[in-house]
């Protein structure tokens, strides 16, 4: 039973991971504030769902999610091009909530409040990831994959260019940049792995609906982000773990479950707000929040 | 090398250059001064695409470069190094002189790193030091060498002395006229008139959007350089 619960954390620490590392790319390393985060992960989730629930094979519809959402990321920044700091962070916010009410009022497509539920666990070449642990092991593989992509993508001479970008734009143009095409690769690349981890989600808990995207979901994601320390990949790793296990001994406590949501926020906001008066770059982070 | 004829631009709707004449011949050192509000780093920036433009023509070695994307110009052989030595702080100097050469394949970077280097050999001393740590004259030159890593043959400096000790000044604009001298045209834009007139094969000298004057060396003496800068008329 024990094991279960452990087992059950340790696939939503490989999601958040997923999630994390991604927002990571474009917020960390890219300098964009993107809140729209939760928007491709919604995109991805919705899309594998959609795409499994009438018959497609679950790595062609884990494919799909990522490849929609970064559709999606791409078109995105063409709207957002110009903006910057706080006017960017608000732009992709009200890309999440047009996502957000478009799961909740396109009925016909996602039967909007009522959700998606019966979404088949993967299964991939005729192996079917029923147990969590099975499950737990295919998070891994798949969060250790991201972590390695995205690492290399960061080392390499195409990510020291999203960290000019991020230190300054301008310079970056005037050194032979298209930085209109590099954001949108950023973005891009951002909402694909957002996508896969929404995909991993949807058929981890096999139900999803609206309320499994809203803003309140992108908050811990961007704490980790935050509190790891901006374009820093071990740090988020690290506090991708701390953030999702600090909140759990809340359980055995013997609190009521309505109190224990609320306090989960408490405990981020108060962890949010230690580490920016204390440590204002994060656990390993190279640049401070500005 | 480079002409401008009759050029209008600015910002948005407000218009700061009203029609701008510049010849710039192959292996000069041109210079532009004039009082603040002028125009000066306006001209650089239009070269640059990096201000709205009007009406009028740039021309580099007979290509019309006026629509050119502003990253698309270090193609053309252009480099620019904006105003306030806008290094990667977080980066070390070889990095910052590796994004210079986004452009360019790895074997070509490696020479002109070396390259920059012989021009500044204090560059390799530090050169895995972050950038941040350079004092301002040596970040001004790190910005330079990150330009010279395009092989440009055209050098646009805006305010290369801005908040420079003069000693640094000094050393700053003795290596702009060795960096001409191995056949780079520049334009530096300059409120340390003096001394850029002194290094500049000639100079253009504003007001308020249009050029007022435009001469070798013997410019500073002229009475009416005192009336442009003071308004006294």
């Amino acid at each position: 039973m024990i094991i279960e619960y452990f087992i059950h954390l340790f696939i939503l620490i490989g999601i958040y991971l997923i999630l994390a590392l991604s927002l990571q790319l474009s917020v960390g390393f890219t300098g964009l504030l993107n809140l729209g985060h939760v928007a491709f992960f919604a995109i991805g989730a919705y899309t594998a769902a959609l795409l499994t629930l009438n018959g497609v094979p679950f790595l062609i519809a884990f494919l799909a999610a990522g490849i929609i959402a970064m559709i999606f990321g791409f078109i995105l920044v063409i709207p957002t091009n110009k903006l910057k700091g706080d006017y960017l962070a608000l732009a992709t916010l009200g890309f999440s909530f047009v996502v957000y009410a478009v799961t909740l009022n396109y009925t016909s497509l996602t039967r909007g409040p009522l959700g998606l539920p019966g979404i088949p666990k993967p299964s991939i070449l005729g192996v079917t990831f029923s147990s969590n642990l099975s499950f737990l092991i295919l998070t891994i593989i798949i969060a250790g994959i991201t972590y390695f992509i995205i690492k290399r993508i960061t080392e390499s001479q195409f990510g020291k260019v999203f960290e000019a970008i991020r230190d300054d734009e301008l310079v970056a143009k005037t050194l032979g940049k298209n930085t209109f095409k590099m954001k949108g690769y950023s973005l891009g690349i951002s909402a694909f792995f957002a996508g896969i981890a929404g995909s991993l989600y949807a058929s981890y808990i096999t139900f999803i609906d609206p309320s499994s995207f809203t803003i309140m979901q992108l908050i811990p994601i961007l704490c980790i982000v935050i509190i790891g320390g901006l374009a820093s990949l071990k740090g988020t790793l690290v506090a991708t773990i701390i953030l999702v296990l600090l909140p759990e001994p809340l359980r055995f406590i013997g609190f009521p479950s309505s109190i224990i949501g609320p306090m989960r926020q408490i405990i981020y906001a108060l962890i949010l707000l230690l580490i920016l008066i204390y440590k204002p770059k994060g656990f390993y982070g190279k640049v401070e929040l500005t | 090398m480079l002409k401008i004829n009759n050029l209008h631009a600015g910002y948005d709707k407000i218009e700061i250059l009203k029609g701008v004449n510049i010849d710039v011949k192959n292996n000069e050192i041109i210079a532009l001064i004039g009082p603040n509000g002028a125009g000066k780093s306006t001209i650089l920036k239009s070269i640059f695409n990096l201000c709205n433009i009007y009406s009028g023509e740039i021309i580099f070695k007979d290509k019309n470069i006026t629509k050119l994307q502003t990253y698309e110009l270090i193609h053309e052989g252009i480099s620019y190094v904006p105003q306030g030595r806008q290094i990667f702080r977080e980066l070390t100097v070889k990095e910052n002189l590796e994004m210079g050469a986004f452009i360019l394949d790895k074997n070509v970077m490696k020479r002109n790193i070396k390259d920059v280097y012989q021009k500044f050999p204090f560059l390799k001393e530090k050169r895995n030091e972050y950038a941040i740590n350079l004092s301002g004259g040596q970040q001004q030159l790190l910005a330079i060498g990150r330009a010279l890593m395009q092989n440009p043959q055209l050098l646009l400096l805006d305010e290369p002395s801005l908040g420079l000790s003069p000693k640094s000044m000094k050393e700053m604009f003795n290596k702009i006229k060795e960096i001409n001298k191995e056949g780079v045209s520049i334009i530096i834009v300059e409120q340390n008139a003096k001394q850029s007139v002194e290094i500049a094969d000639r100079t253009y000298i504003l007001e308020d959007g249009k050029i007022a004057l435009n001469g070798g060396k013997e410019i500073l003496k002229n009475k009416k350089l005192k009336d442009i800068y003071f308004g006294g008329r």
